[in-house]
């Protein structure tokens, strides 16, 4: 069953080859995305009405972030299934994959709105045993949950039930994988630290608006940012290629790919020395 | 006997009540689940609360129109206790109808694992969590 309108009257809002891949999505994903969204209208409501700071920005602004950021996970996985083997989909595995996402999702998402409500940091917090325990948990189950992205990537390079441009299932794929890399090799190293900063003003309220990324120091969560958005960022390079003939569109992804995995440890190495993206 | 006896009593009476619930759930006998569990064990509880209400109802003061009119009703012992089993009652009869409403929707038992210790301690947050994973898992058979 499709939630996603692929019509206007009579009127196709998007070309037919497209619309009938995003008429594959996996429904259960999509339903946990919208679910999330929806989560982010009372939390926009809390952050409005309540007054408390945490690194002197609202205590609610980290959930709304964290509720966008895996809506959007959830939705690149859900619309990438339409590439992966309807005979796979069909398996007990995939449905164990699939469960996975919002299990996961909901412990840690759980967590941190939690300790949002008390004014208390998640992330870091190893203040009790219990509190480090469940952080330790949030990072494994953080880690299989993005892990699962390498093996949504892999399948998608081996199928090929759907006819893709070659160029385009090249980006989907390699993003898939090398953002969930990226992603655990950075974000695994920022979760091991006392903070997301390297010197500089430590609060989020001197930092970037909304992101809070310091501008008076280094700021780790940048390179965990750009390294998980391979997953978009590929695949839209990908689209563009795919006018391009095989070879030389493919040769463009890699490019692409590289580039990124550039980007994401440029800004690392820029934070560990101390230096803002943005300064002030 | 006393009140604070009688929330022994209830705390007792409603723990074998889940126990009964999570039978029926293991065994997957609707019977233990829907009724015994669901229903009369709830409506002993219930008799047992109007019981409560009876005794202790209008022996003090306080009203249900403001936060500190409820604590003044929760003064009275009897009322407090009654509140204590309104809330008993409700979240077995509650857990049981999530566990209930999971066979009805043909999804699987282990969705009761994280959502049922829920339910059992902070009822409403198990209630959204199954909502949560009902509405993910709608129209699919899992």
């Amino acid at each position: 069953m499709t939630a996603i309108p692929l019509a206007l009257g009579r009127r196709p809002l998007l070309p037919p080859a497209l619309a009938a891949d995003l008429a594959r999505h996996d429904p259960i994903l999509t339903r946990f995305a919208v679910l999330l969204i929806v989560l982010m209208a009372p939390t926009l409501l809390a952050l409005s009405v309540d007054a408390r700071t945490y690194n002197g920005v609202s205590v609610w602004l980290k959930p709304f972030k964290f509720e966008l950021s895996l809506a959007l996970y959830a939705l690149t996985l859900a619309v990438f299934a339409a590439y992966i083997d309807e005979h796979f989909r069909a398996g007990r595995p995939y449905r164990i994959m699939v469960a996975i996402v919002p299990a996961i999702t909901i412990f840690n998402l759980g967590y941190i709105l939690f300790r949002a409500a008390r004014a208390e940091a998640s992330h870091f917090n190893r203040e009790t045993e219990l509190a480090h325990a469940i952080y330790a948990a949030m990072g494994i189950g953080a880690t299989v949950q993005i892990g699962l992205a390498i093996l949504f990537g892999w399948l998608i390079l081996r199928s090929t039930e759907r006819a893709i441009a070659a160029p385009l299932r090249l980006s989907i794929g390699l993003g898939l994988i090398a953002g969930a890399l990226l992603t655990i090799v950075f974000g695994g190293y920022l979760g091991a630290q006392t903070s997301h900063w390297v010197g500089g003003i430590q609060d989020d309220a001197h930092g970037v608006p909304f992101f809070g990324w310091s501008r008076t120091g280094g700021d780790l969560r940048i390179a965990h940012f750009v390294g998980m958005h391979a997953m978009q960022a590929l695949p839209l390079i990908g689209l563009a290629a795919a006018a391009l003939p095989a070879r030389p569109g493919k040769l463009v992804v890699v490019a692409g790919l590289l580039a990124w995995i550039g980007l994401t440890i440029a800004v690392f190495v820029q934070a560990l020395v101390g230096r803002p993206l943005f300064p002030l | 006997m006393n009140p604070e006896s009688w929330f022994d009593l209830a705390n007792l009476f409603a723990m074998i009540g889940w126990v009964v619930l999570v039978a029926g759930i293991v065994t997957g006998h609707a019977f233990l689940r829907d009724h015994l569990a669901g229903i009369y064990w709830p409506l002993a509880i219930s008799v047992g609360y109007a019981l409560t209400i009876a005794v202790g109802w209008g022996r003090g003061d306080g009203g249900f129109s403001s936060l500190s009119g409820v604590r003044q009703l929760f003064d009275n012992d009897w009322l407090l206790l009654g509140g204590w089993a309104h809330y008993l009652a409700f979240d077995l009869f509650v857990g049981a109808w999530i566990a209930g409403e999971t066979a009805r929707a043909g999804l699987s038992r282990l969705v009761l694992i994280p959502v049922l210790p829920f339910a059992f301690l902070f009822g409403p947050v198990g209630f959204a969590l199954f909502q949560a994973i009902r509405f993910i898992y709608r129209g699919e058979k899992r």
